[in-house]
């Protein structure tokens, strides 16, 4: 396996995530998921879904933390809904 | 308003995300990704026999986005965590990209574990020039000496053309997919056990069952995309009921409503345990 690092330096790596919790604990999840790297949380939909982002940090590839999330308690689901990833120079030079 | 490209992309992956829950964000530019240089094609994750549909946008020769297709009615605009892995695999900078030949100082030898990197015509000519010496049209059991082995996942088109190379070009029978040694013992076991071979059974069943037993298969971790519709039937339908049998306490008991761990090589089958 390449190493982690050398993706994150050159590479913008972002997932859409729709992740399902279990009735009830919704809170607690939020609070839990809020903590791990990189991770936003941006809406929540009905029946306890909620839209976040993960993101890679300096330090945490984003597909540590996607594996993550199935460690959380009251996470039953999580789905890849969206996943982008770009050489950096390609959206330095756009934006 | 200006919006800088890693936020606007950022802002597509919230909307698809948010689209698949059936949230539908203030209106989230369509228009704009349009614009994004990306050109959006369809395709099928290959990663598991779940088979969802997968949007996959390519820039400039390359692969950047992907996203589950909402108007595939296996996945619905999912994708599992293995998606992931979709476009990243094909950039992995340990990827093998160009042919390698066994051997030494450009030669073909057998008896070394030493490769090198060849040329594409090369490596076609000594396969070819292998191949025919293999099956010597003199030998009529010469066809018997080569074989070719596919994959489940390869597409009609692929499956069609390989088949045709080795049945009508080759005249050799020795072609079969890895998917004849795994289903051949599943088919065995469904001839027994209910007569009729191919699971039962089809993914619509997910929304209408009532009652699902998960026995010996932990479908969240190895089929995570029917998990979520299951997850989904459970959550939304009024008696629905999730029963998990299993050795171990896997991912599904999250959602059971009736656990069985039971020791492995039961005198009595636990299901009639439990009904007793
Ligand atoms: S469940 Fe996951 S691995 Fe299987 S086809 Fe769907 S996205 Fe691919």
């Amino acid at each position: 396996m390449p190493d982690a690092q050398s993706f994150l330096a050159d590479e913008f790596n972002i997932c859409g995530v729709l992740v399902q919790t279990k009735p009830g604990g919704l809170d607690d999840v939020i609070g839990a998921l809020s903590a791990l790297p990189g991770l936003e949380i941006h809406e929540r939909a009905g029946d306890g879904q909620l839209v976040v982002t993960i993101e890679d940090t300096a330090t945490d590839p984003a597909s540590e933390t996607l594996s993550r999330v199935f460690g959380v308690d009251g996470v039953l689901n999580a789905s890849l809904v969206y996943h982008h990833c770009e050489p950096i120079e390609d959206i330095l030079s756009e934006a | 308003m200006t919006m800088n490209r890693r936020d606007f992309i950022k802002t597509n992956a919230v909307a698809a995300t948010a689209a698949a829950a059936g949230l539908a964000l203030p209106a989230v530019k369509t228009a704009a990704a349009a614009q994004d240089g990306i050109r959006w094609d369809k395709g099928v994750c290959r990663f598991c026999g779940t088979g969802c549909g997968v949007l996959v946008g390519v820039k400039d020769g390359r692969v950047v986005a992907t996203q589950g297709d909402p108007d595939a009615p296996v996945n619905k605009g999912l994708n599992c965590i293995k998606g992931y892995f979709l476009s990243k695999i094909m950039y992995g900078r340990d990827r093998l990209t160009k042919p390698l030949l066994r051997g030494r100082n450009g030669k073909f030898d057998k008896n070394t574990n030493e490769f090198s990197e060849i040329g594409w015509d090369q490596a076609f000519d000594i396969m070819a020039e292998k191949w025919k010496a293999a099956i010597d049209p003199e030998d009529p059991k010469g066809a018997t000496r080569v074989g070719m082995f596919g994959s489940g996942q390869w597409t009609i088109w692929e499956g069609y053309a390989a088949s045709k190379f080795m049945k009508a070009g080759l005249r050799s029978n020795n072609i079969d997919p890895n998917a004849r040694h795994c289903m051949a013992s599943a088919v065995g076991a469904f001839m027994r056990a209910f007569g009729i071979d191919e699971p039962m059974g089809c993914y619509d069943d997910l929304e209408h069952a009532d009652v699902f037993v998960l026995w010996g298969a932990n479908m969240a971790e190895m089929h995570p995309i029917l998990w979520s519709r299951l997850t989904n039937t459970r959550l939304t339908k009024k008696g629905c009921e999730v029963h998990v049998l299993s050795t171990f306490e896997n991912r599904n008991f999250e959602l059971a409503d009736n656990g069985i761990v039971f020791t492995p090589q039961p005198d009595a089958p636990p299901a009639l345990h439990d009904a007793a």
